[in-house]
């Protein structure tokens, strides 16, 4: 999927002073890091401490004010196709079609994606079953509680194949149960080479999935 | 809590009045005015030249003819069978959240505490019907084809009519999941009435008094009925009325339709997703959403071969004026079946969930609605034929395709931009509403003027123009719909 010719040592993701500033306040304090390829990144920080903000200009939905930064070599820009193609993002809660099933949807989604049929429907229902969403597999959309919506949510992003996963608090709404099955998730797309971004107020995803860790301060009025 | 259920419920109606009421004397004398300015202005002319029409001899023949009870049996019938259908969507018991929790989470039995949201639903349907069959009365009295007394007994079936439609609009809200099957059942029933000849005619007394029985009857299961209702369902539906209200008064009418819209509930076990070339799979796919929610895609099917029969039998001077309204009801119809089209339109929009990119996307669930224009413009055709024995296939051959592209156009079209709320004075008032109205009111007019200018060329013998006019018209709104997209 990758078109990038980066040296295999190259950095996944890699900030150096990125900020953004609406007006005279710091939504995003200057902030540098360095992420390997396969490595997880977890962005803690009070609300308002400019996590989102972070995750939207390594999405490529929002420019930054200043600074640098690159994902995969590029600077992201989700009009992008080929960015689009390598970086997943759940920023906020996907639209979903109202009249498909839950595993008809993420079907479709990996079919969208060049999956063969059949493994599309054999990768979506394990999908399912390793979020603990196989019993509601033919629920529709709106006949989900809001934890079964938020875990839901995530399947969708993980149906698409992707380089880099960008997640904002995905635990929200999440009983200990369910935290630790996306954690079981995470890690198994870690091992498997996909580099992760996620913002978090879980202490067992943080512990988890932490091997880096980024703490955000809160905004401020310039 | 000593009080009687009866004098609680005033209590607290009265506290919300208070509450409530935002108009001083002065704002409710304008808006007297108001009222009696529109009247004069439109009501009354409107009603003169309604008069007229039916004044002519073609009409009152029709008025008249021994034909008239039975249309006017089935038309009572489908009146009836739509009220116990609409129950399901917006009942006459709808009114604000507040209000439903005040009236209907406590203690107090809901035939009391609702019975006057319904009464004033009910009397305001009544009072409608009899203004109703009173006109028509007055307009057969005029042109000597009646008496006074037939009007009023024409006002009173009008009413009773009224009052009984009411208590089957009750009747659909108590019982929404079953109200697709009640109204079929009603319609069915209708047009087997309408069919019956009873030996030796019907009276009009006779008639009169098998419609008091029903209405004695009706208002009899009126607080059954009343009691029947769910408070979660009532509850839900006043916030989503709600909700559609605020949004669509800040002019987000596509926001405030899809609150409306019909959840699925059943089919989960039909596959809509499967094997085949992604045209196919996204076609499958959204005709079997669609009939996921079967009531609503059946009246969306419905109204696009109606308005194809009225493209095809659009012809002579009136042709413009009934392709027009043929289009705009294919239009209305074509919505129940883009729903596919409005998820590809806000897919474009941030994360990237499907692999196709937004152009392919929204390509691919383009194809069930033209797949279902396609079958309705035949079908209308052929019904056109077996009606009048003459069809014009070019009308909405040309027609359509404008009509669906108009309605990929009218799907992405995003928030109202906020610069047509700015205010326009003028002489007699701010009028940025007309703005604002032309803005809410632009797909709608195209696609009217789809069918009309289609008709009007294609009578004038203009069939080649046309033709370009509508590739050219088609192509002009597809690149408004690329357009809208990326602005999104």
């Amino acid at each position: 999927m990758s078109t990038s010719t980066r040296p295999a040592d190259s950095p996944a993701v890699r900030a150096r002073e990125l900020s953004v500033q609406i007006d005279h306040l710091t939504l995003l304090a200057p902030t540098t890091f360095t992420l390997r390829p396969g490595a997880a990144l977890v962005v803690t920080g009070a609300n308002g401490a400019g996590k989102t903000t972070l995750l939207r200009v390594l999405a490529g939905t929002r420019a930054p004010s200043a600074g640098e930064v690159h994902v995969l070599g590029d600077v992201p820009d989700e009009r992008a196709p080929a960015f689009r193609a390598r970086v997943a993002a759940l920023l906020d809660p996907p639209p979903l079609p109202r009249a498909l099933t839950l595993a008809e949807y993420l079907t479709l989604v990996a079919t969208s994606w060049g999956v063969p049929f059949d493994d599309a429907r054999t990768r979506s229902a394990e999908l399912l079953d390793e979020l603990s969403l196989a019993p509601f597999s033919r629920r529709f959309p709106h006949e989900l509680s809001s934890g079964e919506g938020r875990l839901y949510a995530l399947a969708v992003v993980l149906a698409r194949p992707s380089s880099v996963l960008i997640l904002d608090e995905p635990e929200q709404r999440l009983d200990a149960a369910r935290r630790a099955r996306i954690a079981d998730a995470l890690e198994r797309r870690s091992a498997a080479g996909t580099t992760l971004v996620l913002a978090s107020h879980s202490t067992e995803l943080t512990e988890r999935l932490g091997e880096s860790r980024l703490h955000l301060e809160g905004a401020r009025v310039d | 809590m000593t009080e009687r259920p009866a004098a609680r419920v005033r209590a607290v109606r009265r506290a919300w009045r208070e509450r409530t009421a935002t108009r001083g004397p002065a704002e409710l004398a304008y808006a007297v005015y108001l009222v009696v300015v529109l009247a004069t202005m439109v009501g009354v002319p409107a009603l003169g030249a309604a008069a007229r029409a039916l004044s002519t001899p073609a009409a009152l023949g029709s008025l008249t003819s021994p034909g008239s009870p039975a249309r006017v049996v089935l038309g009572a019938g489908l009146v009836l069978a739509g009220a116990l259908w609409g129950g399901a969507l917006y009942g006459p018991v709808t009114t604000h959240p507040t209000l439903v929790t005040l009236l209907a989470s406590t203690d107090v039995p809901r035939r009391v505490g609702l019975r006057r949201t319904f009464g004033g639903r009910a009397t305001a349907l009544g009072l409608a019907a009899a203004g109703m069959a009173g006109f028509f009365g007055t307009v057969l009295v005029l042109a000597g084809a009646a008496t006074a007394g037939d009007v009023s007994l024409l006002a009173l079936g009008g009413a009773a009519l009224g009052v009984v439609t009411a208590v089957a609009w009750l009747a659909g809200q108590a019982f929404a999941r079953h109200a697709w099957w009640l109204a079929a059942v009603a319609a069915a029933l209708a047009t087997l009435a309408a069919t019956w000849r009873p030996a030796g005619g019907v009276h009009p007394a006779g008639v009169l008094g098998v419609l008091a029985v029903v209405v004695v009857l009706a208002l009899l299961v009126t607080p059954r009925l009343l009691d029947a209702l769910r408070g979660p369902d009532l509850l839900a539906s006043a916030v989503r009325w709600e909700g559609a209200s605020t949004t669509a008064r800040y002019g987000d009418v596509q926001g405030a339709l899809a609150a409306l819209r019909a959840l699925p509930r059943l089919g989960r076990r039909w596959r809509a997703v499967g094997p085949g070339h992604p045209v196919v799979r996204f076609a499958v796919a959204d005709l079997v959403g669609a009939w996921r929610t079967p009531g609503r895609c059946t009246v969306g099917v419905l109204a696009v071969v109606a308005g194809a029969i009225a493209l095809a039998t659009a012809h002579g001077p009136a042709a413009p004026l009934l392709a027009g309204a043929g289009s705009l009801v294919v239009f209305c119809g074509l919505g129940t079946l883009c729903d596919g089209v409005r998820h590809a339109v806000v897919l474009a929009v941030g994360p990237t969930y499907l692999g196709l990119g937004r152009w392919r996307t929204l390509a691919l669930h383009s194809v069930a609605p033209a797949l279902v224009l396609a079958g309705g413009g035949l079908a209308g055709v052929a019904g056109a034929h077996a009606i009048g024995g003459q069809a014009h296939v070019a009308v909405p051959a040309l027609a359509l395709p404008l009509v669906l592209a108009v309605r990929v156009w009218s799907s992405a079209k995003g928030p109202l931009p906020a610069a047509l709320l700015t205010p326009v004075p003028t002489p007699v008032g701010d009028v940025s509403g007309v703005n604002v109205a032309l803005w809410l009111a632009d797909a709608p007019v195209l696609a009217t003027l789809a069918g009309a200018g289609a008709a009007w060329l294609v009578t004038a013998g203009s069939g080649g123009p046309a033709a370009l006019v509508a590739v050219v018209g088609v192509a002009l709104v597809l690149a408004g719909v690329r357009s809208r997209v990326d602005r999104l």
